[in-house]
């Protein structure tokens, strides 16, 4: 009698650990190079069904700060860093956040660059978030995009007209009176889906297309996806080009792309020698470490040479 | 008795016309000067010809001898059309005269009425409490009216005014131009001065900016439809473009590779590339995650030998364990918020916790002058 309690006890505990072990994300494959420093690690697990169901048909904005708290801003004004436990609603709209990696947080408006800024309540009220303008964007932007080197990129333009690709850097480029001014760097003629750099080369997305601007504004192919549509990149100093796609994202070399997720609506940001990567699904974060060895993998392929796995039908 | 008074009065009535003008004519012949006026003649009555009607009438008159001509003077007619274009223009002038002096008298009425409930008035508030004296009249109070002090903005205002005046001049001199950048300079210093307030008024903290301008738009990348259609067909510029055509998941680089390829690899199981594995070895792979495969891919060098080989870990993400997808929900439930900014309390003591209202408002606070003071150094400001 005993011998059976044991061997049921055992065999519970042994189905919830493989319970455990089998609880994997649907439709989403990694891949990464075996190296040390390299590896991928959850910094915050998927949310609650109510959560993810209350945001999911939200715009969302994502960015991940210095100390590498992951931002998310959504549609209805609200801000939420889950890491810091912070959470305040705007009074105002904005369309995207970012934060530089001076400390800078910034938000884009529908005319104006805003800083975070905490009023005091008057009258023994509990004090209130808000926005502080601090200038007028380009006309018609409809994206920002955090750049490295401390530079801002915005795509501007309207539906059937030019877009426009401009670039703000302040402590590389003042106008003629010494004050910082936004640069138009690239115009076209096609949508332009994303940008990054580093205010002196810069990478565009048109398409499955990306374009290289480099610092003589020679504008030059980089890549192209084979299957989708590029919809966001991030440049890191350390790691390099980044792209994610509806349901893969990726380092981007010279010599092709590195696609290291595979997953539904994946979201990244770079922050120091971290990519990390938002599932949109769910909203939860995971950060891959140590992509500055990325590069050394940026090399022409010539292919398969083993492939180790179980072979389940043995 | 009644039927017969009022048909009295009706016939006085019916007779009051002709008894209330008879003699008026020679009464206004004597106030003139006893003469008639200069009222002009009459011309004749100038015969019309017949109408077929008239004439059937005036079968049995034959010998009625109908006018052969119908004279009229020209300038007797030009004289008329004369005298009747003045008579127009006196009665315009008339009634012109007539508006003035009713529009006239109206504002008169207007002013005296103004003036009366003026002085009406005054003598009310007279009577009024003194604090229904204030609020009736905040204005010309000094202590109502008084305007919160905000360090910094009547400098700024003043700045940008001088700012904006020398925009307006064109040819600006040398000196000129370094007075221009140096308000600029100042304005950047003191931006930050009234964003920082706490006095600061709202619809005076989302008026302030920064005097950023936008760069001469010359020499700018262009891409036209043309160029973008020569860059998708053109071979890439990269060696990447040579690289295996057999095999499509690394063509493009590693592309797509956990799908349908690898998994068609791992059933097929070709024993070129295939090796065995177990499952303590795949499981020792992947922290949070289960190992599908470990592939070796190997990379070219400049004359398309083999340089190098690498190791790729290719899995399945596992969900965080019980407890640690407990911490995520609970995170995700504290910022669960329905209300605005005080979510804080009610969370925190959903899951247990107590919020410290003031330590958050103090440390969010904090955040924002750093994200402030960051963003000023950013701009060379400081």
């Amino acid at each position: 009698m005993k011998r059976m309690l044991f061997a049921i006890v055992l065999m519970l505990a042994f189905f919830s650990v493989a319970a455990q072990a089998t609880d994997i994300m649907p439709e989403t494959t990694l891949l990464l190079p075996m190296a040390e420093g390299v590896n991928a690690r959850w910094i915050i697990p998927p949310a609650s069904d109510n959560f993810a169901a209350r945001y999911r048909d939200m715009r969302m904005s994502f960015t991940v700060d210095t100390d590498g708290h992951a931002w998310l801003g959504f549609a209805d004004g609200s801000v939420l860093c889950p890491q810091k436990e912070y959470s305040f609603k705007l009074p105002e709209t904005f369309w995207d956040f970012v934060c530089l990696d001076n400390g800078v947080m910034l938000f884009a408006t529908t005319s104006r660059l805003a800083l975070l800024d905490v009023v005091a309540g008057q009258n023994g009220q509990q004090p209130t978030v808000s926005l502080q303008p601090v200038a007028m964007l380009p006309p018609d932007c409809i994206r920002m995009f955090k750049g490295a080197d401390n530079c801002l990129y915005f795509i501007c333009g309207k539906e059937n007209g030019e877009n426009s690709v401009w670039l703000f850097k302040p402590q590389a480029y003042r106008g003629d009176r010494g004050l910082p001014e936004f640069q138009k760097i690239f115009e076209s003629e096609a949508p332009v889906n994303a940008v990054a750099g580093d205010g002196v080369i810069t990478w565009v997305a048109i398409g499955r297309l990306v374009i290289k601007i480099d610092e003589q504004k020679r504008v030059q192919r980089y890549y192209q996806h084979p299957h989708q549509v590029i919809v966001d990149l991030e440049y890191s100093l350390t790691g390099g080009l980044f792209y994610s796609t509806p349901f893969a994202a990726g380092y981007l070399g010279k010599n092709g792309a590195l696609e290291m997720l595979n997953a539904r609506g994946p979201d990244i940001a770079c922050q120091g020698s971290s990519l990390y990567l938002l599932f949109s699904r769910d909203y939860g974060l995971m950060a891959v470490d140590g992509i500055s060895q990325l590069p050394q993998y940026d090399q022409p392929l010539a292919g398969i040479k083993k492939v180790r796995a179980v072979k389940y039908d043995q | 008795m009644r039927k017969l008074i009022y048909f009295v009065i009706a016939g006085f009535l019916m007779l009051m016309p002709d008894m209330a003008w008879a003699g008026a004519y020679e009464q206004l012949l004597s106030i003139s000067g006893g003469g008639a006026p200069n009222v002009p003649d009459v011309p004749e009555p100038t015969p019309v010809e017949p109408d077929n009607y008239s004439n059937s009438n005036s079968n049995s008159y034959s010998n009625y001898q109908q006018p052969s001509y119908n004279y009229a003077d020209p300038a007797e007619q030009q004289r008329r059309e004369e005298r009747r274009r003045q008579r127009q223009k006196a009665r315009e002038r008339r009634a012109r005269e007539a508006r003035d002096r009713r529009e006239d008298r109206e504002w008169e009425e207007e002013k005296k009425e103004r003036n009366e409930y003026e002085a009406k008035r005054q003598i009310v508030l007279k009577q009024l409490p003194p604090k229904w004296q204030l609020k009736s009249s905040a204005r010309k109070n000094p202590a109502a009216g008084k305007v919160p002090p905000l360090s910094g903005l009547s400098s700024m205002t003043s700045m940008q005014k001088q700012i904006d005046a020398l925009q307006k001049k064109s040819g600006l001199n040398a000196q000129q131009q370094a007075e221009l950048a140096s308000l600029d300079r100042r304005m950047l210093d003191l931006w930050a001065q009234p964003v920082s307030a706490d006095d600061t008024p709202e619809r005076v903290r989302r008026v302030i900016r920064l005097p950023l301008g936008f760069a001469d738009s010359k020499d700018v990348a262009r891409l036209d439809q043309e160029k973008l259609r020569a860059l998708l067909q053109s071979p890439s510029d990269s060696p990447a473009a040579e690289a295996v055509s057999d095999l499509l998941p690394v063509r493009n680089g590693v592309v797509n590779f956990a799908g349908d390829h690898l998994q068609n690899i791992i059933a097929a199981a070709p024993a070129e590339v295939f090796e065995v594995a177990t499952d303590a070895e795949m499981g020792a792979l992947m922290k949070d995650g289960v190992a599908l495969a470990k592939v070796t891919l190997a990379f070219r060098d400049a004359s398309q030998g083999i340089a190098a080989l690498a190791d790729f870990v290719v899995g399945r993400i596992a969900v965080p364990q019980a407890a640690i997808a407990e911490a995520g929900r609970k995170i995700y439930t504290n910022i669960a918020f329905e209300s605005l900014n005080n979510f804080m309390d009610k969370a925190s003591s959903a899951v247990g916790a107590t919020h410290d209202r003031p330590a958050f408002w103090q440390e969010i606070k904090d955040e924002s002058n750093t994200g402030q003071r960051a963003f000023l150094e950013w701009m060379g400001a400081k």
